[in-house]
């Protein structure tokens, strides 16, 4: 019952949830799953989940970072143009990389040192990485040589499939973060920044250094999706900012700050994921389908603030009873 | 606790009102709880072992997917409307059993995942109109292994081991250019707009019109610049040249920019000039007005779904295309994989069927101005003339 009561409190579970019910209504709708579909959806999806990891970084500690999915525009579009150059697919895939955490030092520093709104710089950060996307590939084209998509889709260490490899990679990366003392700071400067700030907490380092992981999130995001499709294209992850903040706020990640995992951005943008899948498996008619997919978000939205919410639920009773009589 | 509770209700309402929404092909009865629900794929899928699915099992027909890869302007709402029509009636007919949609506004990520929604929907074909030619390969990758027929739609791709059937940019454009040129007499100054530079459809639309020109050293382009096929830029680029140049004898430009060039040479207060046109209802409808306007209108026709959807229904019944159909795909000179379907219309105010533009088209009609705003009696202002080619003549397409 500890155990039941462990899980089920657990911020990330009703994301978890979400997930595996429309896993299993996708799975119903499509007569089982198999394991080319994991694979798939791993594959197709690690930039969105990468992009989500980075962005509950940010909001963890209170703050928030909507340039993320221009980054991802910038690495797609720097390591097409730099294959088309003659460069190795692997050297320009290591500075694209470069290139995104670059930009998150950049959005570190302003946010961390500058001490501007975290919102208004990476607003304003994202229209400047997405402007230089668009200067060095005004048009989508180009394409990457195929070997570096053979190798996104195929395995590492015998077993594990490439994107999975990357994803699990950030997640340790986090982790041991996390587990230093420094993870407790982090919270802490989530839940207050005032007396986080007076209790000595190195508030400067702490936004700088979650603004450049969220780079390198939405590096790893870029190399993803750039290796899934082989072509570049500068408005690539333009619908990614958005999404991604969604899949946090789904996974049970507070947007003030102090409450929340990881793991609940990764099942969000699982979620997020899975309705379009869900939505042509269902096979709606092809105008219905947008109006379907957002009024089950919405109801996926509802329900996991509802359930991360005390108050809120508690209110819920009382309509739901009063309702009754 | 009781929130808990709460919430799991509040999940199980979900799942079996989604499970209600799928209608006729829901296997699962709705009083399936959430365990039975969370269980049957995983017992499903060990059962099965060849991946049979229940979307296929229905019937004896087949089931074929259409992944559109851009959604939201009136061409492509009137590609899949004569898709869906043309499917509907194969399924009345019984030869498919059951046809999926899918749409995307230009995100390569999202069409993947309907892709491969669609892949484990069991569908025995998928055609799609990708986002962009190279971005669909890990989708198209994954159909071939599970042995799924790969039909490229409207817009050419090159993927080894699929079939394409798509607009041929450079007849549309080829015609065009040849009747400028045959209004000018061979002789005189002209500007060129292009559309969006680098798009490979404008690539192929400006080949056409450098290789019928190149014929004619007495036809001067004065100058080109790309409006970007959008009816505004058209117009300012317009307005420019007609500031820049004192005698404009023709306006070689293509699709919806032609709105934009009438407006600028009305604003400039300028006499009309010979310049290609446009196929929407709004622009034939301007052209009947203005009887001085000396223009043309190719349709490229959002119907081009249609004949593909033939192919693809001929194939997955075993028939095989004559060798000689196959043309070079456009994105790879290689690969000869490719059916190219010439515009089904060619709008001039009398139908000149004789014409030297209308040489070496198979399937292209010619009509006039009054016959096109017949056809387009019912439609949106921003439709255009829409057409294919018949199953008679795809038929002969097949050995």
């Amino acid at each position: 019952m500890n155990l039941f009561k462990k899980v089920t409190g657990w911020s990330a579970f009703p994301a978890l949830l979400l997930f595996l019910i429309f896993l299993g209504i996708n799975g119903v709708l499509t007569g089982g799953l198999s394991v080319y579909f994991f694979h798939s959806f791993i594959s197709t999806n690690a930039a969105a989940i990468c992009v989500a990891i980075g962005v509950t970084a940010t909001i963890l500690v209170a703050g928030t970072d909507i340039s993320l999915g221009s980054i991802v525009s910038l690495v797609n579009v720097v390591i097409v143009t730099l294959c088309e150059r003659g460069y190795s697919v692997s050297t320009a895939a290591l500075i694209a990389f470069g290139c995104a955490v670059v930009c998150g030092m950049i959005n570190g520093f302003i946010i961390g040192v500058m001490r501007v709104n975290p919102l208004l710089t990476t607003f304003a950060t994202s229209t400047a990485f997405g402007g230089i996307a668009l200067w060095i590939l005004p048009y989508p084209g180009g394409y990457i040589d195929y070997s570096f998509g053979d190798w996104y889709l195929g395995s590492l260490f015998g077993i594990l499939p490439t994107p999975a490899v990357l994803i699990l990679a950030l997640i340790l990366i986090w982790t041991i973060f996390i587990k230093l003392p420094f993870g407790i700071h982090l919270y802490a400067l989530g839940k207050d920044v005032k007396k986080a700030y007076a209790s000595g907490i190195n508030v400067t380092f702490l936004r700088f250094f979650v603004h450049t992981f969220a780079g390198i999130a939405a590096g790893a995001a870029g190399i993803c999706i750039s290796a899934s499709t082989c072509a570049g294209s500068p408005v690539v992850g333009a619908s990614m900012s958005m999404n991604s903040i969604a899949a946090a706020v789904i996974g049970g990640v507070s947007l003030n700050g102090g409450i929340g995992s990881v793991w609940g951005g990764i099942f969000g943008a699982c979620f997020l994921n899975i309705l379009i899948s869900i939505v042509v498996s269902a096979n709606f008619g092809s105008v219905v389908q947008s109006f379907i997919q957002g009024l089950i978000l919405l109801i996926g939205v509802v329900f996991s603030v509802i359930a991360a919410d005390r108050e809120l639920s508690g209110k819920m009773k009382k309509i739901f009873r009063g309702g009754a009589r | 606790m009781k929130k808990r509770v709460l919430a799991l209700i509040l999940t199980g309402m979900m799942a079996v009102s989604l499970a209600g929404c799928g209608g006729a092909k829901e296997p699962v009865s709705d009083g399936g709880t959430l365990e039975e629900e969370a269980k049957a794929p995983t017992e499903e899928a060990s059962g099965e072992e060849e991946g049979k699915t229940p979307v296929s099992d229905q019937g004896d027909g087949f089931v074929v997917g259409f992944s559109n890869g851009y959604w939201g302007n009136t061409w492509r709402a009137q590609m899949i409307e004569d898709f869906e029509k043309q499917a509907e009636k194969y399924k009345t007919e019984g030869i498919l059993s059951d046809y999926m949609v899918s749409n995307t506004n230009s995100d390569a990520a999202e069409q993947l995942n309907q892709i491969n929604a669609m892949i484990d929907a069991g569908v025995d074909a998928i055609m799609i109109d990708a986002v962009s030619p190279t971005t669909i390969r890990s989708a198209v990758e994954r159909a071939k292994k599970e042995g799924i027929l790969v039909v490229i739609t409207n817009d050419p791709a090159a993927y080894e081991g699929t079939i394409c059937v798509c607009g041929d940019n450079y007849s549309w454009q080829q015609i065009q250019a040849k009747w400028l040129v045959e209004q000018l007499g061979g002789k005189g100054d002209i500007v060129v707009i292009s559309g969006v530079a680098g798009n490979s459809a404008d690539t192929f639309r400006q080949k056409a019109n450098d290789d019928v020109l190149s014929a004619y050293p007495d036809i001067k382009i004065l100058a080109s610049a790309p409006g970007s096929w959008s009816q505004t830029e058209a117009q300012s680029v317009m307005t420019t040249f007609l500031s820049s140049y004192d005698k404009i004898d023709a306006v070689l430009e293509q699709d919806v920019m032609g709105e934009g060039v009438l407006k600028a040479y009305e604003n400039a207060g300028k006499e009309l000039p010979v310049m290609t046109g446009d196929y929407t209802k709004s622009f034939l409808q301007k052209w009947s007005e203005l009887p001085d306007l000396n223009t043309i209108g190719v349709s490229y026709a959002p119907g081009n779904a249609v004949p593909a959807l033939d192919v693809t229904v001929r194939l997955l019944q075993g028939k095989t295309i004559k060798e000689e159909v196959l043309e070079p795909n456009p994105m790879d000179e290689n690969l000869v994989n490719t059916i190219m379907l010439d515009p089904p219309y060619v709008i001039t105010r009398e139908a000149q069927p004789d014409a030297v533009w209308m040489e070496g088209l198979s399937g292209t009609k010619a009509i006039s101005l009054d016959e096109a705003l017949e056809m387009m009696k019912d439609q949106a202002d921003t439709a255009g003339v829409d057409g294919w080619i018949s199953e008679e003549e795809v038929d002969a397409l097949f050995e």
